[in-house]
């Protein structure tokens, strides 16, 4: 049975990590406005939205499932309070600090968006930093870590997601750019 | 003068398409509560379908993956998935330079403790713990360790070493697993903790 649990939590895991990966890319090409002319803005944010709670409910099986799997010896507390196991204490850190910013990302916007945008903005914001941590973690505690097809998986992760995280931000410069040239008096 | 001449009668494509035209004017006139709730439900989740492959998809992953790990780590060994003692527990031994102390004479020697063998579904673990006469942890040598594959020896040949470092280094069994060797880190810590606890209940460490 414990061999079941735990192969349950790698597997949750990696799944999770996957799609937190996959939600990141979304949300930053969304955000971006590169999500190309035949697929509407509504569907893509309503796609992302959606991986959001997907990957917040992978990873509640991960938790749940590293709490059940007695060889590893996770306590409760060392789930929800980073930086107090007596064992892999940075490891199980990054991957507390990342349950909570998905979670934050996640629970401010569904059922409904939080009232205060620029609030809002910063907890989304910070789940990006949230899904490098959590790679962080899958790559220090992970089981198949030292496998080859889990490293290429994770530089591929990590290669999109820069991507799509360069999109955004050039999105963002260009964006400001015009804003400011806008503002500007026009010459005489 | 009037125009006396009919009109020509409708072709059949004509005929068709003034049906389709009524049947459309009908819809938009009374619009059947299925499709109301239908296009308010695309309204509201325009990706629905796609979220629901996205599921399909997760669920599907995270199965197939939990088979393979399971058939993959019960078919190489086929034991007990779980470590559990299989052997006396630790029992302080005079190996080597050994000296117990079981006077007040102060110790001049090392104490080396054997921790308990500890089986999981890749072999068994046991380590072997020495302490200096202040009971300081001076050394773990790892005894047994799972071996039967070449994979496993390899991982072990890695993680040991880091696993000996680490516990002389904090002086305790609470040490991190090392990635890949997930199981022999957490027999490694359970031998040596009952390592620990053998040489407390002689007086040769005050280590917990």
């Amino acid at each position: 049975m414990n061999s079941v649990v735990a192969a349950l939590t790698r597997s949750s895991g990696i799944v999770a990590g996957f799609l937190a990966v996959i939600t990141l890319i979304t949300g930053s090409l969304f955000s971006g406005r590169e999500t190309g002319r035949r697929i509407r803005p509504a569907w893509w944010l309503d796609f992302h939205n959606g991986l959001g709670g997907l990957t917040l409910a992978a990873v509640a099986l991960h938790v749940l499932a590293s709490l059940r799997d007695s060889d590893f010896g996770v306590r409760p507390l060392d789930a929800v309070v980073p930086w107090v196991a007596s064992t892999n204490r940075g490891a199980l850190a990054w991957g507390v600090v990342a349950t909570y910013t998905i979670a934050g990302a996640v629970l401010t916007t569904w059922p409904r968006r939080l009232r205060r945008p620029r609030l809002w903005r910063t907890i989304h914001v910070s789940s990006v930093a949230g899904v490098v941590v959590a790679l962080v973690h899958g790559y220090q505690m992970g089981t198949d870590a030292p496998r080859a097809a889990f490293r290429l998986a994770l530089i591929a992760m990590a290669a999109s997601a820069s991507y799509a995280l360069g999109v955004r931000a050039f999105d963002l410069v260009v964006r400001r750019r015009s804003t400011a040239r806008d503002s500007q008096p026009a010459p005489r | 003068m009037a125009n006396q001449q009919s009109d020509p009668p409708p072709t059949a494509a004509e005929r068709a398409l003034s049906a389709r035209v009524d049947q459309l004017a009908q819809r938009r006139a009374a619009p059947s509560a299925a499709s109301d709730r239908r296009s308010a439900r695309s309204r509201r989740h325009p990706a629905a379908r796609a979220r629901a492959a996205a599921i399909g998809i997760s669920l599907a992953s995270t199965a197939g993956l939990t088979a393979f790990f399971t058939s993959t780590g019960s078919s190489s060994a086929g034991q007990l998935a779980g470590a559990n003692v299989i052997a006396a527990p630790a029992t302080p031994s005079t190996l080597g330079t050994g000296v117990l102390p079981a006077t007040s004479a102060p110790v001049r020697a090392n104490a080396v403790v054997d921790g308990g063998v500890f089986q999981n579904r890749w072999g068994d673990v046991q380590i072997e713990a020495t302490f200096a006469p202040n009971g300081a942890l001076v050394s773990v040598t790892a005894l047994r360790t799972p071996n039967d594959r070449d994979k496993s020896i390899r991982i072990n040949d890695a993680a040991v070493p880091r696993l000996n470092a680490e516990a002389v280094s904090a002086q305790s069994a609470a040490i991190d697993t090392v990635s890949g060797a997930t199981y022999t880190s957490a027999d490694y810590r359970r031998s040596l903790q009952s390592a620990i606890d053998a040489a407390r209940a002689a007086h040769v460490t005050r280590l917990a």
